[in-house]
């Protein structure tokens, strides 16, 4: 069980965006999905979630758990949405609803899915803030007034409180700095293991994918060019598109340990 | 928030001076002295000289100024030459048709236009997007003139099912007979409500989009809502702030922006009285009713601000 993606195929009007991917999460693996921005990473989580825009067409085939979800109405992609399915998004400052309290943002799912009292929502809310770290007080807040890594462990807590079984996680550190990035990533991770769940970890840096999966596929222009596990792709991509990424990661930033701190001093040495 | 209100009503009051001195140097200081145009340009210069006396703009300036405020605050407009009637009352029997007309129109506006907005954003085939697309652009682009006249058509002329060819026009007894003097604005309201309605639905349908482009209708449709849910709860909530200043906007801007329908069905409101007045050449009553429709206007624009208080929790934590 998990989730198989075969032959999908995206076009936004009559612009095609995915030529074919094919990818699979099974349970409890940690996947992930890296390429440049625009090679069509966003566009599969949203294929997935029934997110795409309306003027999308899609076709292929993805399978949650054997059930097709090409083709579903909305109204029961909206049943799986938040329930079998979370999603973190990429930029937690606009995609929380600013009118919603930190509380009221986690329980929206239960409240959604679930028919509980406001004081089991609330218990099971605070329980979920404890776990990613989020101090209770902040309870009755709102997004504005919360810290950019605040703000995406409250993505992250609302992601994960119906305990769905596969976690798509959007680029969730792109709007971190780094020191807030590797927290949310070991989060992100621990958490997801602690479920049992599956976890699609969607993004550009190598880096950030070398702590969060151990399984990866690169994507580029719509099509998956290269997969296999993140540090035997690490150490030694095949494809000109996957060596590009890994030679960006290894330059641009601090995450890969060891190699990847004197590769950033050399650089700047120059 | 208090501190908030009494900085914005400080700010109110201070733009209600500056108009009032606008109002008061632009009908002076423009070319053309004022007593020769109100008494006509060929009149005698005795008839000029005592209008100037009777008016007192023979007097300095600033006095004028002092007396017209002074005036202003004891409720009094001044009189208007034609008929020698308040300027208030005769401007109070205008907003008693002006005012019914727009919020009627208004209703109506609304009641077709944020239903279409959200309908065309919702919109999943591209046949139905271009047709919303083609309703919005053609109802935006029709002429006021010509859908009143086409309207008077169907259902005045051709059926006969409302009074309101301007040969009866609005009841003189004004709202003596409330069912007459209702069914009178209706076709006008109409009129001016698919118009007025087809840029809400514009507005409504960028608004909508520009909340959807956040993240925020993702976010909540990853929670669990359907699209249409999302656009419809979460969406047009969080698009309310600027349906609210387009609404706020639109409203002072029929005010004026009627005097086309007011005139096509003999509706005697408050844009087609200052083309009268104008056209008489009764500048200190059009002089008051400037004054008025600003104060009207920033009025509104304080609403508005207020309620983007009410609305949005990110502004106002400045001054907590």
């Amino acid at each position: 069980m998990g989730i198989v993606v075969d032959d999908l195929q995206v076009a936004i009007g009559s612009r095609p965006i995915l030529h074919g991917v094919h990818l699979e999460v099974r349970d409890g693996q940690r996947v992930g999905l890296v390429g440049p921005s625009g090679s069509g990473k966003s566009m599969i989580s949203r294929a997935i979630m029934g997110l795409l825009p309306p003027t999308a067409g899609c076709t292929g085939s993805i399978e949650l758990n054997g059930r097709q979800l090409v083709g579903l109405p909305d109204a029961e992609m909206a049943a799986l949405r938040g329930a079998a399915v979370g999603m973190v998004f990429q930029n937690p400052g606009t995609a929380l609803n600013p009118l919603l309290t930190v509380g009221r943002q986690i329980a929206l799912p239960l409240e959604l899915h679930y028919e509980l009292t406001a004081d089991e929502r609330e218990g099971r809310v605070r329980a979920m803030m404890r776990k990613v770290g989020l101090p209770d007080e902040l309870y009755g807040r709102r997004p504005h007034e919360l810290s950019g890594g605040q703000q995406q462990r409250v993505g992250i807590a609302t992601a994960l409180i119906t305990s769905p079984r596969l976690i798509i996680a959007d680029e969730p550190t792109t709007a971190l700095d780094s020191m807030t990035q590797r927290q949310i990533v070991d989060l992100l991770v621990s958490l997801v293991d602690e479920a049992g769940a599956a976890l699609l970890f969607i993004t550009h840096d190598f880096s950030v994918l070398a702590r969060a999966t151990r399984y990866c596929y690169v994507l580029d222009a719509g099509r998956i060019v290269e997969r296999g596990r993140t540090e035997a792709l690490l150490e030694a991509p095949h494809t000109p598109q996957a060596r590009t990424l890994v030679e960006a990661a290894r330059r641009l930033t601090l995450h890969v340990d060891g190699t990847g701190a004197q590769e950033t001093e050399t650089e700047e040495g120059r | 928030m208090i501190k908030y209100l009494a900085r914005r009503c400080a700010l109110f009051a201070l733009a209600l001076f500056v108009v009032s001195v606008v109002v008061f140097l632009a009908l002076r200081v423009l070319p053309g002295d004022l007593a020769t145009i109100m008494a006509g340009l060929n009149s005698p210069p005795e008839r000029v000289a005592a209008l100037r006396a009777e008016l007192g703009l023979d007097r300095p300036l600033a006095a004028q100024y002092g007396d017209w405020i002074a005036g202003l605050m004891r409720g009094d407009f001044g009189t208007t030459m034609l008929t020698g009637q308040p300027v208030a009352s005769v401007v109070g029997a205008r907003v008693q048709i002006t005012f019914p007309l727009i919020m009627l129109g208004l209703l109506i506006a609304l009641a077709l236009g944020v239903p279409l907005g959200c309908a065309s954003v919702m919109a999943r085939s591209a046949r139905a997007r271009g047709l919303y697309q083609a309703v919005a652009i053609v109802g935006g682009a029709v002429p006021a003139l010509w859908a009143g006249l086409v309207l008077i058509l169907l259902f005045g002329r051709g059926s006969g099912l409302l009074p309101i060819l301007p040969a009866s026009g609005f009841p003189q007894d004004g709202w003596g007979d409330p069912a007459q003097a209702a069914l009178a604005l209706v076709l006008p309201a109409v009129t001016v409500g698919v118009i007025v309605g087809a840029s809400i639905m514009r507005y409504t349908r960028s608004a909508l989009q520009s909340v959807a482009s956040t993240g925020a209708i993702e976010m909540a449709m990853a929670c669990g809502m359907t699209r249409r849910r999302a656009l419809t709860h979460v969406g047009l909530r969080l698009a309310m702030p600027q349906l609210v200043s387009v609404v706020g906007l639109t409203f002072a801007e029929m005010i004026t922006g009627v005097m086309v329908i007011e005139n096509l069905f003999a509706l005697p409101g408050i844009g087609s009285g200052l083309v009268d007045d104008l056209t008489h050449r009764d500048l200190i009553a059009v002089q008051s009713e400037l004054f008025m429709l600003a104060a009207f206007f920033l009025v509104i624009g304080l609403l508005v601000d207020l309620t983007h208080r009410a609305l949005d929790p990110r502004l106002g934590e400045d001054d907590e």
